[in-house]
């Protein structure tokens, strides 16, 4: 490559001898300010119009200097010169069958990494090249020091620095362009090698192509386009050469197909000692305060201690602040209730009377009370996510998700399940492959949803008072950990220890918006009241009308009292009285049925469900109301997801097994360490 | 450089872009560029928060999914081999 490239030279410094004009081609990424330099160096000087057969436009201009003629083509934006898109094609193409007596590649001081890739494949081209760095202010200004000087030297080839926009360093690129091209300068580019290995199959390509390439290609250039697998120059030779010859080549070609990242890895390579030797950054800044607070927030033990924090210090504010109001709002739903109750009797029917005090809002509207433990837990979560912890949350949790092989994929989905359930199951229609789409299905309804921590939110204080954050975060660390036990053991059984490994992006810290938190909470409490006002209204009516009849308003001769004695032999198992295992039953239909039922079940079980049941049975319950088969909405998109019923009825069978068994398990567990 | 970018994530022993970078000792645009160039090649799978899986559902809005999306690169069956 080098030796063609000399050839190159002195074949551009012969036409000097004939013409003082040099033909200057402008390369460079889009937004590097080379339209600036472009106008700047021909002023009214242009001419715009379209490249031949193309929508692209086309600028030349040019300008005379002493007894010298430039002429300028500004060729279209690029990031590379792989024929990936029309504006690359033009760019190569331009040079190779043009070719211009001098490139001039334009790269942003600031960020000059992102441009050097496309210097690398210029390099390769059969014209010499002159370096600009241009915004070298707007680098200055964000304190990266880039050393034209280094630079020069690492690369071989005149680095001019500009601040095109302020009009320095016009006069010095000219000063390079006529250096390299009467051949002052001692052009002796330094471009990336490629692998042993690879060389000796490139002098081999070039051995069986050289006689057959088009004249306006270089053979070597045209040999390791083909390496690289370049669809243009594949098709280019495919044509050209006779069919015994290009079978050799398409083998080979076909044994190497995973050259590509050789070649391109080692221009990469190439980048990083050029930006090393010539580039320092600063230290602080923006990107400086994420990478501090990541260094904590992601750390495999920090990070996990502080997401265990923060979780802590979302239910204690939740508490702190929420429990207050809520239980004011439920005196006054109480109050309510009497006086409804007082005023209506003998207006109305008993039932109705009943029907409205005890069903209507000791059920749907015990639920509506929650309202501002949602809130403050909704708020709490949108500031977190608009901060982008959550991501780090995310990043946290997807060691267990690793560890569990999950697909990369199905990671997404489970973090939707935290909000609900059923956008996490719809979610995972993301991963393609059948068996691991499935098995995220079958675990994300193991995620506690909002719902769910909206219930144990409620009923963790009524059980264990100032201890229930504690209870309510452990209840989260013990689904996720059911979570990832079932997972690695699914992952061995189902995608029968298939890997898929994957990263992904940590965006910056940034300072949350309250109007995006506002909504955030707005969209939430929304659906929840939607929810209140239809299904679990509906449920608690259901739930009264079962409790009320047939003998008017005796409970213990109700209909539900007849279904609640037929879960009586599981409940005393786990220490709970049939009430409880209908409050659980209801949570089938939304998860705040637990609360709506005990609502209408017991009236005030804040006062009463404490003396009732022990600390043990109480834990058990919240541990099973957390794992319980997902509310009915889930089930069907399980089913709707999957089209199968065998698969929906084994995630709910198992869930339930689940959910029972730690429960009598927890109970059993705690009344003997208690000494019961 | 770019196999020796698959391997970290084959091996767990990279998980963002940024660890990549300084694994890799290079800025982290550079990083970005290298996984646009592996995700055209097919050795890398990107995807976005709300992508297409998602369009239709009616839970979209609500689903939580942190301001500008989370991005995934997954190591492709093509990616495991060449880096194996």
């Amino acid at each position: 490559m080098q030796r063609l490239a000399r050839t190159e030279m002195e074949a551009t410094a012969s036409q000097a001898v004939e013409c003082a004009t040099i033909k200057v081609a402008l390369t460079g990424q889009p937004n590097v300010g080379k339209s600036t330099i472009f106008n700047g160096l021909t002023g009214m000087n242009q001419h715009v119009g379209n490249w031949p057969g193309k929508t692209v436009e086309q600028k030349t201009g040019g300008c005379t200097r002493g007894a010298m003629q430039f002429d300028f083509v500004d060729l279209p934006g690029t990031y590379s010169l792989t024929a990936n898109s029309v504006e690359e094609r033009i760019a190569r193409d331009y040079i190779l069958h043009e070719r211009p007596n001098v490139v001039v590649a334009v790269v942003d001081a600031a960020i000059p990494e992102r441009s050097l890739y496309l210097l690398a494949e210029l390099l390769l081209l059969p014209a010499p090249v002159v370096l600009v760095l241009n915004m070298m202010d707007v680098a200055a200004q964000e304190g990266i020091q880039v050393e034209p000087q280094v630079l020069e030297a690492a690369l071989g080839i005149p680095v001019v620095p500009m601040c095109a926009t302020k009009g320095q360093g016009f006069e010095a690129l000219l000063d390079a362009v006529v250096a390299v091209w009467d051949g002052a300068y001692p052009y002796n580019p330094h471009r990336p090698v490629i692998l042993p290995a690879h060389q000796t199959v490139l002098e081999q390509l070039i051995a069986w192509i050289a006689v057959y390439v088009p004249s306006t290609y270089p053979a070597d250039w045209v040999a390791l386009k083909l390496l690289e697998g370049d669809d243009e120059i594949v098709a280019v030779m495919q044509a050209a050469l006779p069919a015994e010859v290009w079978a050799h080549v398409h083998d080979t070609l076909l044994q190497h197909e995973d050259a590509i990242l050789d070649i391109a890895g080692a221009r990469y390579a190439w980048i990083g000692r050029m930006i090393r030797a010539a580039v320092v950054r600063p230290k602080v800044g923006p990107m400086g305060l994420t990478a501090r607070l990541d260094r904590v927030l992601t750390h495999p033990l920090w990070g996990t201690l502080a997401l265990l924090g923060v979780l802590g210090v979302v239910f204690w504010l939740t508490y702190a602040i929420g429990s207050p109001l809520q239980s004011g709002l439920d005196e006054l739903l109480r109050q309510g209730a009497e006086v409804l109750s007082d005023g209506l009797q003998g207006v109305l029917p008993l039932w109705l009377v009943a029907l409205l005090a005890d069903g209507l809002l000791g059920g749907a509207g015990m639920v509506l009370t929650f309202l501002p433990i949602l809130v403050i837990f909704f708020a709490v979560l949108g500031f977190l996510e608009d901060t982008g912890y959550m991501a780090r949350a995310a990043y946290i949790t997807d060691r267990f998700m690793h560890a569990m092989g999950l697909h990369g994929k199905s990671f997404l989905p489970l973090l939707l399940g935290f909000g609900c359930n059923v956008p996490a199951i719809l979610g995972a229609r993301i991963i393609e492959t059948k068996r691991a789409r499935w098995l995220t299905i079958l675990l994300a309804p193991l995620i506690p949803c909002t719902a769910r921590m909206a219930v144990v939110a409620v009923l963790a204080p009524i059980f264990f008072g100032e201890a229930a954050v504690w209870v309510a975060w452990g209840l989260i660390a013990a689904n996720l950990g059911v979570l990832a036990v079932l997972g690695i053991v699914f992952h061995r059984l189902v995608l029968k220890g298939e890997q898929s490994m994957f990263i992904m992006e940590l965006p910056l810290y940034h300072l949350p918006n309250a109007r995006t938190i506002g909504i955030h909470v707005w969209q939430n409490v929304l659906a929840f009241l939607q929810k209140a006002g239809t299904v679990i209204l509906a449920v608690s009516v259901v739930v009264w009308a079962l409790s009320y009849f047939p003998v008017d308003g005796d409970v213990t001769q109700s209909y539900l009292a007849w279904i609640g004695r037929g879960l009586t032999p599981l409940g005393r198992v786990m220490g709970l009285p049939w009430m409880l295992m209908v409050a659980l039953l209801t949570s089938f239909v939304a998860k705040e049925n637990t609360i709506a039922t005990l609502g209408v079940l017991y009236g005030n079980f804040e006062a009463l469900l404490p003396a009732l049941i022990t600390p043990p049975a109480a834990l058990g319950f919240l541990i099973v109301q957390m794992l319980f088969i997902p509310c009915v909405a889930t089930v069907a998109a399980v089913k709707q997801e999957t089209r199968s019923w065998a698969w929906t009825l084994l995630s709910l069978g198992l869930m339930l097994v689940i959910s029972l068994g730690a429960g009598i398990l927890v109970y059993q567990a705690g009344t003997l360490l208690m000494g019961g | 450089m770019l196999k020796a970018l698959l391997a970290l994530i084959r091996d767990g022993d990279a998980r963002t872009p940024q660890e990549l970078a300084a694994v890799l000792a290079v800025p982290l645009s550079l990083v970005e560029q290298m996984l646009r160039q592996l995700v055209d090649g097919g050795y890398l799978i990107v995807s976005e928060a709300c992508d297409d899986g998602c369009s239709g559902c009616s839970l979209a809005q609500a689903c939580g999914v942190p301001p500008g999306g989370l991005r995934f690169w997954t190591l492709t069956a093509k990616g495991a081999s060449a880096c194996a």
